[in-house]
């Protein structure tokens, strides 16, 4: 836990050091701010954030990537990684300690959206209960999605690289219920439920409710669990290198 | 079938001339065989998981992953060996093996997850929470109802929009019955399937159907212009479609009561009102009381809205026989009702004072005389918020006996009168600060006591009524037959199309729903569609344009600028 | 403290190193020489696990480095050939983070990075960021980082490279005085670092090891003494009781390739003995089919032995 902390505190530190932090949470604010005033300028808008949050899940799509990309490509680049991997902490730690830094960021670069529902309070009268589970939706979509950048990062040494494939995994993941388009109008029931699936697999699908203000436990129950999956396989993508 | 299948031959140890090269091409082939094995593993396993009735392929595909990965075994061996005893073969296998079982929990807990879920729904008023009324229409259910949804979101835009939420709706419904079943139908790939039902609309449509009926719902125009699937429409076609027999709301009509055709946004009429009415679950009828003998024997509820001309006396014979039945009435005065419906409501125990209520404590600005009275604990206006009434008159009871029956609603009694049994409830009632202002031609009213009566006015009451209204004579009280039931609202601009703001259409809603004894409806909150608009002024709305996209990422840029001055 | 046995790597087709066993005791200084491309830091991040060996096993404080790795790890301090730091860190951020990654407490912490920041002269530098020292005080950090905790085992690859000579006298100072209590494994080019520094020195080659000794005994044997290789056909015993006659003669050793012999001759240096002896293998009548005389420096041994042959 000790080492956990600590390693979660340096890199958080460290990404207010460098100016990706800055950048990449200008662009987002800039992107989301943009939609958020098209969604709540138009005539008789709603006074919700439901158009914000379901476009800072495209958003998010590079965003996630940006900001994980440098977690393990640049200790391996800069030569760190050997440190970090000889000294006395165990690889769930070095990753858990990544994990919470990054996770710490992107609540960090969310905090100044809150701009956009305070607008919303202080011109009109806006359902609470939507912009909360909204949040939560992304903070649960963001913090799954950011094991996956983790992952990314923990397979190569080119901060690129770890980019695209982040970025590329987490496209399949938005996307993948848009196969349910391919089979056509009234496949057989096998192929349904194969749709369903894919449906269900998509990170899309589990926004669509914490969105409107519904929260389902297996919506939190999904997130939750992928973002386990990530970070297993990126504890176990580096053990991989002890033995390989 | 290609004859030379050099997969099915076993490892010849000793490596003949001739067959060296085969057993090399062979070779090359067991990772694409080994991997095909793997996959064939896997899909195995998909089909025995999601699909349990279709075991027997799940078993042939086994065997078959099974049969390729030993072939690839028994080709390269020395290979699968080094692999699996080898150090990095060791580790190797152990991760597999360890990422495998993570998924396969991963999976596992997803699917518990979807068996087990919780809904919890935080929006105020709960707008994706099922009405009461449609889960218990849902827990009755014994047989399945097909639902084929029409759409075609490839090419038509408006579909795309309809079918999620639509679906949705369903699933909604999924989770509380099986008796469900959902399919949807491109109806521009396959226009046959919706030929079939020869419907009068275009598509998007839902069709509920049971062998003995076919039941289609379109979506419903809303406020904001889309037409969307609503839920009361869902159940309603549940319910008919299963061949229930939906309670009956009679309007009376032809003596210029609202227009419960006129569905104008702005207008006066009672279209919206009405469309709400068969939300609930009923079936909306006109009556034309000039040539009716009777009030039909179905009506469950017989509405009054705002009548203007005189009514004949067979009209008011008709109402009062209905009324004796014992009938249920709603019945809405304004201004210009006719005072042979007034004397009419005054046997009925509630008498009419004309003119305008005026309450400087409560109203809706501009206009003093449309005014918000307080809800009273009724069950009618329990959950209600805000209910605004233009040009309230104000309503008491019939005589001075008649004033024990307001006392009986407060205890919950009834009081005795004349042999008869009375309960009268003020529903809405305005504050001692409003007036009834006797001269329309005051702007603004003003309060002139001894010609204006001083308030609180209830302007909106509910009559019950065990026996004659007369009196049955000495000692015949007695409440175990059905009441008589009236409500009566001194408004009639209230529920039209153009005031349907704040919960104006709820309490139009709940008092039919009173009288049809349908009380859990009641429950069923209107759900605050218009009440979350946000109306900007022309400088907020460019304030929020500006600032939004730029003065925050400014500031954070800023922030960054300022970060890496200070290191340097 | 430190145990290879059979260590090979391979990456892919290409064999790194081969069968490198060797020991090392508590409070020894070992070194590893050979030159470039030879595996000396394989070997190193083998011992660190930060990579695992194709085969062979090795052991750090008596934990096996690949099995109990979290426990070997916790007795190492680690120097690797690239120096791992964090360049957008201070110094002495840098040096507290590492000293807490190795477990030291907080108040622990503080003194020990104010101590090695002495050792390591980085006292002017303490809160510069990383990223603007120059090679030299990078390297500096390094070695101050490795031994902040005071680990048991230290294994430093290339210390001394890119620090100025008076640095680098201190710093073989201080890695001289680490031993006895710590044990530390070095590796270098630079020769007479070896034997002012090591107690004892591994010479590897393409991979393989090719001497292990005390420095003052290569120097001896590769040095001190001087020998003679020749490939003679005859009868074996008596090639080697005729040679071993021959006056000056300490030592021969044979083996056979075969249809013929090589001898290693060594004697007393400061003779050449190689008319005598060719003579003498013609008188008799056996056929001599190479001779070829050796007497080497440090440097040539290290050049000889790392250019394909064997000692
Ligand atoms: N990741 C790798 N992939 C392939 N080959 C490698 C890898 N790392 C090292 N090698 C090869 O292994 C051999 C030994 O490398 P090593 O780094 O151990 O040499 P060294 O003795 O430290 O050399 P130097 O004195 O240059 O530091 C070299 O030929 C090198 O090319
Ligand atoms: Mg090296």
């Amino acid at each position: 836990m000790r080492n956990t902390m600590l390693i979660a505190g340096k890199e958080f530190r460290s990404y207010f050091a460098s100016p990706i932090f800055y950048v990449v949470t200008a662009v987002f604010l800039v992107i989301t701010g943009f939609f958020f005033a098209l969604s709540v300028t138009r005539p008789a808008a709603d006074a919700s954030i439901r158009d914000l949050v379901s476009v800072s899940q495209f958003i998010l799509w590079f965003i996630i990537p940006a900001l994980t990309m440098r977690l393990f490509a640049e200790e391996q680049k800069l030569g760190t990684m050997e440190m970090l991997l000889t000294a006395p902490v165990r690889d769930t730690e070095v990753v858990l300690g990544k994990y919470l830094a990054s996770l710490g960021v992107l609540l960090a670069m969310l905090l100044p959206t809150a701009y956009f529902p305070a607008l919303l309070y202080w011109f009109g009268s806006p359902d609470s209960g939507p912009i909360l589970s909204g949040y939560l939706g992304l903070i649960l979509m963001g913090g799954a999605l950011l094991t996956v950048g983790l992952f990314a990062s923990s397979l190569t040494s080119n901060q690129i690289i770890a980019f695209v494939v982040g970025a590329g995994i987490i496209l399949v993941l938005l996307f993948i219920d848009a196969v349910g388009g391919l089979p056509g109008a009234n496949p057989p029931v096998f192929v349904q439920r194969l749709v369903a699936i894919f449906q269900y697999a998509s990170i899309r699908t589990h926004l669509a409710d914490l969105s409107r203000g519904v929260i389902d436990t297996r919506d939190i129950v999904y997130y939750v669990v992928l973002a386990a999956a990530g970070l297993f396989l990126t504890v176990r993508s580096l053990e991989t290198r002890r033995w390989r | 079938m290609p004859p030379e299948e050099p997969t099915a031959k076993p490892p010849a140890p000793p490596e003949p001339a001739g067959a060296g090269s085969l057993l090399e091409f062979a070779r090359g082939l067991s990772p694409v065989l080994a991997l095909g094995g793997v996959a064939a593993l896997i899909v195995a396993g998909v089909i025995q998981l999601v699909f349990a009735d279709l075991s027997l392929y799940a078993f042939i595909v086994l065997g078959i992953g099974a049969a390729l990965l030993l072939a690839a075994t028994a080709i390269s061996f020395d290979a699968v060996k080094e692999a699996l005893v080898g150090r990095r073969g060791r580790y190797g296998l152990n991760t597999i093996i360890m990422v495998s079982a993570f998924l396969g929990l991963a999976i596992i807990a997803n699917f518990l997850a979807g068996q087990y879920n919780r809904r919890f729904d935080i929006t105020t008023g709960r707008q994706f929470t099922l009405a009461r009324g449609t889960v218990t229409t849902l827990a009755a259910l014994k047989s399945d109802i097909q639902v084929t949804g029409f759409f075609a979101p490839d090419t038509n835009a408006l579909d795309a929009a309809l079918k999620g939420p639509a679906e949705d709706l369903l699933a909604a419904y999924q989770r509380v019955t099986p008796h469900i079943k959902y399919r949807s139908v491109d109806y521009q790939v396959r226009p046959q399937e919706l030929a079939r039902y020869a419907l009068n609309q275009s598509p998007p449509v839902l069709v509920f159907e049971t062998p003995e009926r076919v039941q289609p719902v379109f979506g419903r125009v809303s406020e904001a212009g889309l037409p969307q699937f609503v839920e009361q429409d869902l159940t309603g076609a549940i319910l008919v479609a299963t061949g229930a027999k939906l309670k009956r709301v009679y309007f009376t009509t032809g003596h210029g009561e609202r227009d419960i055709t006129d569905a104008g946004d702005l207008s006066p009429g009672y279209g919206l009102i009405r469309r709400g009415v068969e939300g609930d679950n009923y079936q909306v009828q006109t009556l034309a009381l000039a040539t009716a003998k009777e009030v039909p024997p179905d009506a469950s509820v017989l509405v009054i809205a705002g009548p203007k001309s005189p009514f004949l006396p067979a009209e008011i014979q008709v109402l009062d026989a209905y009324l004796r039945r014992p009938g249920r009435a709603l019945v809405l005065v304004d201004q210009e009702t006719p005072e042979e419906l007034l004397a009419l409501l005054k046997t009925w125990s509630i008498a009419v004072e004309k003119g305008t209520i005026a309450d400087p404590s409560r109203f809706v600005n501009p206009n003093i005389t449309d005014v918000v009275p307080l809800p009273s604990g009724h069950p009618v206006v329990a959950r209600l918020d805000t209910v605004f009434l233009p040009r309230a008159v104000a309503l008491l009871p019939a005589s001075e006996k008649l004033a024990a029956a307001l006392a009986a609603c407060q205890q919950g009694s009834l009081a005795d009168v004349n042999g008869s049994l009375f309960q009268l409830c003020p529903l809405l009632v305005t504050t001692p600060n409003s007036w009834l202002e006797k001269d329309p031609s005051q702007t603004p009213p003003k309060f002139e006591a001894g010609k204006d009566a001083r308030g609180p006015f209830a302007v909106a009451m509910a009559g019950i009524v065990f026996g004659p209204p007369e009196g049955a004579g000495r000692g015949a009280a007695t409440n175990q037959d059905k009441p008589t039931q009236i409500v009566v609202v001194g408004g009639t601009d209230f529920a039209a199309n153009a005031n349907r703001g704040l919960n104006n259409p709820q309490l139009f809603l709940n008092a039919v729903n009173w009288l049809a004894e349908q009380e859990h409806l009641i429950d069923v909150p209107q759900k605050p569609g218009g009440l979350r608009r946000l109306i900007l002024s022309p400088e907020a709305a460019s304030w929020i344009q500006w600032s939004s996209p730029l003065l925050l990422p400014a500031l954070v840029l800023a922030l960054g600028a300022l970060n890496w001055w200070r290191r340097r | 403290m430190i145990e290879a046995k059979g260590l090979t790597k391979h990456y892919g087709d290409f064999i790194a190193i081969e069968d490198v066993t060797f020991k090392a005791e508590k409070g020894e200084v070992l070194g590893f020489l050979g030159p470039n491309g030879a595996g000396k830091t394989t070997t190193m991040r083998i011992l660190t696990g930060y990579i695992p060996a194709t085969s062979g096993d090795a052991k750090v404080a008596g934990y096996d480095i690949l099995t109990q790795s979290l426990e070997a790890r916790q007795h190492l301090g680690y120097l690797p050939e690239t120096v791992p730091l964090y360049t957008d860190m201070t110094v002495r951020e840098y040096l507290r983070f590492v000293g807490k990654l190795h477990g030291l407490a907080n108040g622990k912490v503080e003194k020990r990075s104010g101590q090695v920041i002495d050792i390591c002269r980085l006292g002017d530098y303490r809160d510069t960021t990383i990223g603007k020292l120059s090679k030299g005080f990078r390297q500096r950090v390094g070695i101050a980082q490795a031994i902040i905790h005071e680990p048991d085992v230290l294994i430093l690859d290339e210390p001394t490279i890119g620090i100025d000579p008076r640095q680098v006298v201190e710093t073989r100072g201080l890695i001289k005085s680490l031993g006895g209590e710590h044990t530390v494994i070095l590796s270098t080019h630079i020769l007479p670092e070896v034997s002012m520094v090591c107690g004892r020195v591994i010479i590897i080659n393409e991979g393989r090891v090719v001497a292990m000794d005390r420095p003052e005994n290569l120097s001896n044997r590769l040095g001190g003494a001087s020998r003679i290789v020749m490939d003679v056909r005859g009868p074996d015993r008596e090639i080697v009781q005729t040679i071993s006659k021959v006056e000056g003669v300490k030592a021969v050793h044979g083996e056979n390739l075969g249809g013929r012999q090589r001898y290693t001759v060594e004697f007393r240096p400061g003779k050449d003995l190689r008319e005598e002896l060719a003579r003498l293998v013609v008188n008799r009548g056996w056929g001599l089919l190479a001779l070829e005389a050796q007497g080497l420096s440090l440097e040539e041994i290290f050049l000889k032995l790392t250019t394909r042959e064997e000692l």
